[in-house]
């Protein structure tokens, strides 16, 4: 059993197997993580140096990654991969093993910066980088839709058609019907893209998962969720309503506008489609109202006031939905 | 009929929980605690506006599915046959009287679970 376990004595000879110079490792720090996930922060002390660094393994020792996910180790490779393309990323010093006995994870260079994305939308520090950083998400995601599948590991290959099934099984199975889902997936279905699959999509590309410092951003965090599929799944998240944080008339991330993201992302090669990226929007707010649903009505049993108060968020995602049908009813 | 609590004495015992959690507690917990508090004082308010907005909210919301569907019923039942015409295209944004609804419903469920969310505002102005 290892979930829960101080990681310290198994990482420092795990760390020293790779790099024989590191001596110790100080000041570990839990850091607030998702239930399948855990995240640790330290300093490896080395040659009287000290460097920062993040772990981030598995909970569950040895479980299988959650549908949907990719394993801890692919996001490590992922990340690396990203990294050699130009994407801002931490760096990855180490990939866990069977050997190391922590159970699947990874450990990178701690990089500094903001991520809560009320700050970064709303902080006067920031004023000068939120111009910034629709157009650097567009060279960013660019990059990423770019990256030759060669130099990546085996990620699902998930078109439209099998997100949306996924989804609706999801939906299906909480057994409580609500209109305005039915409608969103009735229009969604209506409207499946014919899409080039084949791009490395990041899945989670979102103001949260991003670390901003002053010139804009520093790191793209959170590969979890990445696939191979339809790059306008990216733009499509980015402009879902809650992850406006509240600047609605931002669509990028609350950000910027479309026409810097878009600028940005043909300037490296990209090709912009903003009727699958509205499509990605609105199945990205179903997904996540079904999400905040879900969370809902775990809440009895995990015993969460946190998920029970995310439960009653799922009206903000069927007015961004019900806003997003009828403004396209409205386009010739 | 059994005794139930005056509406008025729940939402002012509803209202001091609340207050007492974000203006006497939280002020005096670590980073985390003050946190949970918040969400905790929120959690209240959303039970305080349910207790005043739903009745009228679900009433209204009985009436126009009544008269979309043509028929009478509970909420529950006429909500599932809605869902039900939905799922199988017989009804779907461009019939009659479906976005309005959906709105309305929508809009009411926000005045109660997130009247601060920027979309809704949006859509009262």
């Amino acid at each position: 059993m290892i979930a829960g376990d101080h990681p310290g004595a198994r990482l420092l000879s795990a760390l020293k197997r790779r790099d024989p110079t590191v001596e110790t490792l100080e000041g570990f720090q839990r850091l607030t993580g998702g239930a399948m996930q855990e995240t640790w922060r330290f300093e490896a002390v080395a040659d009287g140096r000290r460097r920062p660094l993040v772990l981030r393994r598995a909970q569950n020792d040895g479980a299988a990654p959650r549908p949907g996910t990719i394993s801890l180790a692919d996001q490590a490779h992922v990340t690396r991969a990203a990294a050699r393309q130009g994407v801002p990323s931490p760096e990855v010093v180490a990939v866990l093993d069977d050997d190391d006995g922590l159970g699947p994870g990874f450990v990178m260079g701690l990089v500094e910066g903001e991520t809560v994305p009320q700050k970064i939308l709303r902080s006067p520090e920031f004023e000068t980088t939120r111009p910034l950083l629709a157009a650097q998400c567009g060279a960013i995601l660019a990059r990423i839709h770019a990256l030759p599948a060669s130099q990546l590991p085996d990620l699902p290959r998930l078109t439209a058609a099998d997100k949306l099934r996924a989804l609706r099984q999801q939906y299906v199975q909480q057994g409580r019907p609500r209109p305005v889902f039915e409608l969103a997936f009735q229009w969604l279905f209506r409207r499946l893209p014919q899409e080039p699959v084949g791009c490395l999509v990041h899945g989670d590309f979102r103001n949260g998962n991003l670390i901003v410092q002053a010139d804009g951003i520093a790191a793209v965090l959170d590969w979890e969720r990445a696939f191979v599929g339809d790059p306008m799944y990216d733009l499509g998240w980015l402009c879902v309503g809650s992850w406006r944080f509240g600047e609605i008339d931002h669509p990028v991330g609350g950000f910027g506008s479309l026409s810097a993201f878009a600028e940005a992302y043909r300037a490296e090669g990209g090709t912009v489609d903003l009727d699958r990226a509205r499509f990605w929007e609105v199945y990205g707010s179903l997904d996540w109202g079904v999400t905040t649903a879900e969370l809902g009505q775990e809440a009895g049993r995990t015993q969460s006031l946190e998920a029970a108060a995310i439960g009653r968020r799922t009206t903000e995602a069927e007015i961004d939905l019900l806003r997003l049908i009828r403004d396209e009813r409205k386009k010739p | 009929m059994s005794e139930r609590p005056d509406p008025s004495s729940s939402a002012t015992l509803l209202a001091l929980a609340a207050t007492c959690l974000r203006e006497d507690l939280r002020p005096k917990l670590e980073a985390r605690d003050r946190f949970l508090a918040l969400i905790a004082a929120n959690a209240i308010d959303i039970v305080a506006r349910e207790l005043r907005l739903a009745p009228g909210a679900e009433q209204r919301e009985v009436e126009r599915l009544a008269l979309l569907l043509e028929r009478e019923g509970d909420r529950e039942t006429l909500n599932l046959i809605f869902c039900d015409a939905l799922a199988q295209g017989r009804l779907d944004e461009t019939s009659p009287g479906v976005l309005d609804h959906l709105f309305a419903l929508t809009m009411d469920r926000l005045e109660i679970d997130q009247p601060r969310y920027a979309a809704y505002r949006r859509e009262l102005a």
